[in-house]
């Protein structure tokens, strides 16, 4: 049932785009009120695994002026730790995009800031090598983010933007160890208890397609 | 007799062109198709082979916005077991002026995964078991052309760059991949009144 709503949507996102046909930006209008709707790959890394994730997300905007533009939107990243673990991070969160140079043209550049939620898993994996491995653990989490980016409009109605975040998350640490005895591995995943929240950071990279659908106000 | 249909198959496209005066690729424009896709997995020497199918609407003559879905078709010689993919996203549409339509496009994605502990080679027996199953995003690139024969029909090619991970209880697999379909899909525009095209 899941597989089959997941299907409808992606395959009906298309529509929402033309249902808004009588809606669409004019050059001679205010940018304030614009609604864009988008989705989205990241990449994830300089973690605490040193590995890389990939993640896939979509997002809305809403343009609070002509300067500042909110951006919503929510990710789920996975990263292959070592062929030993993999670790599963889901996002749900905000930023407030500012725009300092140009506010219209080909390129916008932009400074974002703002709030996230997470969960994250990390669960060892079964692999054919002589390996010791922890239970999974998981964690919920909140956090902050700061980044730079630009807008690359193709058209009045289209723009293709590039960022790159660095996201702090505080709460309880998950962090995995590899120790090797005796030609055996052991996979360590541990989690520090609620008395001891950690900061935890990686860098964001995002590549995202938005379509200006229309204004609100 | 094969000749003779190959020959057809060749020369159909030149009936077309009488169809060239009235540019189909505008605003408004919803095409959509149904074909069987190939994959070369590129870490891997596995073919997998899969139905395709997507929907596509111009918000502009350059800019479309498009769905595609992936159904993988199971193959005991893979190393993957389900591999069932959705892509939503973009394509730029390179400026012609006539009804041929290159394009290329980015597509962020999701795939329903499942690996087999070792694939099968010939016909040797082996015990396979599964991993468990799990969802890996996907970043994708697509380049290919349409071209419109008609206001209600064009034929394709899609090339298509998948880059992504399967993660589960077994060992990882790597999902990266060159794609490629082709066939006949059909196109109308919503925007365009009765009788003014």
């Amino acid at each position: 049932m899941h597989k089959i709503k997941l299907i409808s949507i992606v395959l009906l996102f298309p529509i929402t785009v033309f249902s808004q046909e009588e809606m669409r930006p004019s050059n001679t209008t205010k940018a304030s009120g614009m609604f864009e709707l988008g989705v989205r790959s990241t990449i994830s890394g300089f973690g605490s695994t040193n590995n890389i994730g990939t993640g896939f997300g979509g997002q809305f905007r809403l343009r609070i002026s002509k300067r500042i533009n909110t951006e919503w939107f929510a990710d789920f990243i996975t990263e292959d730790i070592d062929g030993l673990a993999k670790r599963n991070d889901y996002h749900i969160g905000w930023s407030v995009m500012f725009y300092p140079f140009a506010t219209e043209g080909k390129f916008v550049p932009y400074i974002l800031a703002g709030h996230c939620f997470d969960y994250t898993k990390v669960s060892p994996v079964r692999t054919n090598e002589n390996i010791i491995v922890d239970e999974a653990q998981s964690r919920l989490s909140s956090a902050t983010q700061l980044g730079i980016g630009t807008h690359f409009n193709a058209t009045d109605y289209f723009d293709v933007s590039f960022g790159v975040q660095y996201m702090v998350h505080l709460g309880n640490d998950i962090h995995t160890d590899i120790d090797e005895h005796n030609r055996t591995k052991e996979l360590h995943i541990e989690k520090e208890s609620h008395s001891n929240p950690v900061l935890e950071g990686h860098l964001l990279f995002t590549v995202s397609v938005n379509f200006k659908l229309g204004k609100i106000w | 007799m094969v000749k003779q249909i190959v020959i057809i198959l060749f020369f159909m496209p030149l009936f077309l062109f009488s169809q060239e005066e009235s540019r189909v690729i505008d605003k408004g424009l919803v095409r959509f198709q149904g074909t069987i896709g190939m994959g070369k997995l590129l870490n891997l020497n596995e073919t997998n082979i899969f139905l395709t199918g997507n929907l596509e609407y111009y918000i502009q003559s350059l800019i479309s916005a498009r769905g595609d879905v992936y159904y993988f078709l199971k193959n005991d010689e893979n190393s993957l077991k389900q591999n069932h993919q959705l892509f939503s996203g973009a394509s730029y549409h390179i400026k012609t002026n006539n009804n041929f339509d290159p394009y290329i496009g980015f597509q962020p994605g999701m795939a329903l995964t499942q690996s087999f502990n070792s694939p099968r080679k010939g016909n040797e027996s082996v015990q396979q078991f599964s991993s468990s199953t799990s969802y890996s995003p996907l970043i994708s690139g697509v380049v290919g052309f349409n071209y419109y024969a008609s206001k209600w029909f064009h034929l394709f090619v899609d090339g298509r760059i998948v880059q992504g991970r399967h993660l589960s209880n077994f060992n990882a697999v790597s999902l990266n991949e060159v794609r490629i379909s082709f066939g006949l899909g059909f196109n109308f525009n919503v925007l365009k009144k009765k009788g003014k095209n």
